[in-house]
């Protein structure tokens, strides 16, 4: 392709034509599912190569014709899952915590988004958030994008009842940590 | 009446979920006479809300390309050979021993890109031949951030826990490779075992005035008094090298206070400028070297005074111009700072900035998402939007590269997935280049040996390699 057609000609990005949608909603919500992904499994290599799964697998619904009534939150239910898939194999440490917040690399080190983040790695809630479990993680982190309690409870797989206690407890939990660091 | 316990889990769990009427009863009777649960339901209330304001994260640059790429490698499978790289490095840097520690005046020419400073015997700038130049795969194994001087070239990557390394090459084949921290014992409890160590360092930026080449970041000892104050133990640093091979590690920027990071840095008329956190200001702020050693803060950095927001600077000639979220900002001495109000459409969420070289292009490049703005005087701007989304741009002998994708979010539906180079010799007016298999982390300098573009490619059998490859006239 030609650079050059002339001054001035805003030529954007291509986009391949069963991928439009795919790629509008990674520009919409690429960064807060990352986001959600970084908090949840507290490793940021992992976290974007799950971004990259989710977007893969809506890639596939799109080329297939099934896109979802509601993108956002397709988007956060295959998150999730992926999140607490990749849990359950690695299952990954707190200790990664360190890893997280003192790894830079290529596209890392000098993003000013993982500056943000290695300034919220040294925050009383992200500590006290890292001491939960990963389903707890992912419960609190679904309901602070406005989640309601059975769709929760649905992206866990868990029974309405079990995830009412989860979720009472980790909060609970999560204030006993937070009153701990103030200490 | 019910205790403290139940009413607090009735509490927690109405945050999610709706009570029965019973159970609201319950709790309600209970917070009327109880202060300390009235007082932890609103704090549960609070922690829900700060959850809610944690902000989105972009993810990294490769994620947009990966995507619809089926035999794309798991980035912990790239981890753990990172691992065993630093691993040894590491013991490479024990056997070499030290770096050595005298102390010299740099005296050098300031040159943003390192041209500037090139031996004679580097191949002349003669006009390159877009559609004949090729690519030739030289060498591998190396990644990161990449600059050439006039010793060879340093490729800042980094290994397990972020541990920085500095990759050097005099002619891009054969590399070597030097850990610029120390394995430290981690602070008891943290870390996977609580007993593994731990680098005591990272790096954000690396540069170059054609002689010398600066790597800054931060250190955390992990010290007894850093481990029990987690708030006030990581130091801006920087160290510095005159051959690639030997690094200096300067002091910490400061000596105590609230923790801190060096994450730009570059080469000033009288030594070095770098931009870090300054406790006793509270603020973003420049710190000035003349040896890359002793760093003094000379002023606040333009922009918001609270968010290390610097997404790229270049310098040439004493004139620095920096982006950050707020926007372009220039500087003729480091201290005073000017805001660049229009740029061709790039005055906001520039990633890279290129200043002038000679040889090579005469003028600043400013890069934003595939738009590419150029000036040569910062007032009068050229805009060109490049087919594709910019990976990396380098002021070379042939004039400015740039390299990127041209498929975002359309995987292998992408009719024309490989990556793009392109040249322009005038700023205004692009040629297209042929460009090795690189599909991740790709990087490109120039130097002694020639224009190097790292990065990692297929090897063929599902995974990916990393490599080196020379542009060709």
């Amino acid at each position: 392709m030609d650079p050059n057609p002339g001054p001035g000609l805003q030529a954007p990005i291509r986009i391949g034509p069963a991928g439009a949608q795919t790629g509008s909603a990674f520009e919409q919500h690429s960064a807060e599912i990352h986001g959600f992904l970084v908090r949840t499994v507290r490793d940021i290599d992992v976290a974007a190569d799950l971004v990259a799964d989710t977007f893969t697998k809506m890639l596939i619904e799109e080329r297939a014709g099934r896109w979802p009534d509601h993108p956002r939150a397709w988007l956060y239910r295959v998150a999730s899952n992926l999140a607490m898939s990749r849990g359950r194999h690695l299952q990954v440490a707190t200790g990664v915590d360190r890893m997280l917040q003192r790894r830079g690399g290529d596209n890392v080190a000098d993003s000013p988004d993982i500056e943000v983040l290695r300034r919220e790695r040294r925050t009383d809630l992200d500590q006290a958030l890292a001491r939960l479990g990963a389903d707890a993680r992912v419960a609190l982190l679904l309901a602070a994008q406005g989640y309601d309690g059975a769709t929760i409870a649905i992206t866990l797989g868990r029974t309405e009842a079990s995830t009412r206690t989860l979720m009472s407890r980790s909060r609970l939990l999560l204030r006993d940590y937070l009153r701990e660091d103030h200490r | 009446m019910i205790d403290h316990g139940h009413a607090l889990t009735l509490a927690a769990t109405a945050v999610d979920f709706p009570l029965d009427a019973s159970e609201r009863a319950i709790l309600d009777a209970h917070l009327r006479d109880c202060t300390a649960c009235r007082a932890e339901l609103a704090a549960i209330r609070e922690d829900a809300a700060h959850l809610a304001a944690l902000p989105g994260i972009r993810p990294p640059g490769w994620v947009r390309k990966a995507i619809g790429r089926t035999h794309r490698p798991s980035r912990i499978v790239l981890l753990a050979a990172a691992a065993l790289l630093v691993t040894a490095s590491a013991a490479a840097a024990l056997l070499v021993g030290a770096p050595h520690r005298e102390a010299r005046n740099p005296n050098a020419t300031p040159s943003a890109t390192g041209l500037a400073s090139l031996p004679s015997s580097v191949p002349s700038s003669a006009p390159l031949d877009p559609s004949a130049a090729s690519w030739t795969s030289i060498g591998a194994g190396v990644g990161g951030k990449l600059v050439g001087f006039a010793g060879g070239y340093v490729a800042l990557g980094s290994g397990d826990f972020g541990a920085p390394i500095a990759w050097f090459s005099t002619d891009g084949r054969a590399w070597t490779s030097t850990s610029l921290a120390t394995q430290v014992s981690n602070c008891p409890g943290s870390g996977p075992s609580g007993t593994e160590t731990v680098p005591d360092a990272d790096a954000a930026a690396i540069a170059t005035n054609g002689r010398q080449v600066v790597v800054v970041g931060a250190e955390n000892p992990h010290d007894v008094a850093g481990c029990q104050d987690v708030a006030a133990s990581i130091r801006p640093i920087a160290w510095i090298s005159d051959d690639g091979r030997t690094w200096r590690r300067s002091a910490p920027f400061y000596a105590s206070g609230p923790n801190g990071r060096a994450t730009a840095v570059w080469a000033a008329p009288d030594g070095w400028e770098a931009v870090a956190d300054d406790p006793r200001a509270g603020t973003l702020a420049v710190w000035h070297s003349t040896d890359g050693l002793t760093w003094d803060s000379i002023g606040p950095l333009a922009g918001p005074t609270d968010v290390p927001d610097v997404s790229a600077v270049a310098a040439a000639g004493g004139t620095v111009v920096v982006s950050r979220t707020a926007g372009l900002f220039v500087s003729a001495d480091g201290r005073t700072w000017s805001p660049i109000d229009k740029a061709g459409g790039c005055e906001t969420g520039a990633t890279q900035i290129l200043a002038p070289a000679t040889p090579g292009l005469n003028a600043w490049v400013v890069v934003n998402g595939s738009r590419i703005c150029t000036s040569v005087n910062l007032t009068d701007w050229s805009t060109k939007e490049m087919p594709m989304s910019i990976v990396s741009v380098a002021q070379t002998r042939f004039g400015v590269i740039a390299d990127g994708d041209t498929c975002f979010g359309a995987g292998t539906n992408c009719a024309d997935p490989a990556p793009r180079a392109y040249l322009t010799v005038d700023g205004v007016s692009w040629s297209l280049l042929a460009h090795p298999t690189a599909w991740y982390g790709r990087a490109l300098a120039d130097g002694p040996a020639g224009v190097l573009l790292i990065g990692s490619g297929p090897d063929g059998k599902g995974g990916l390699v990393s490599g080196v490859w020379r542009l060709e006239p």
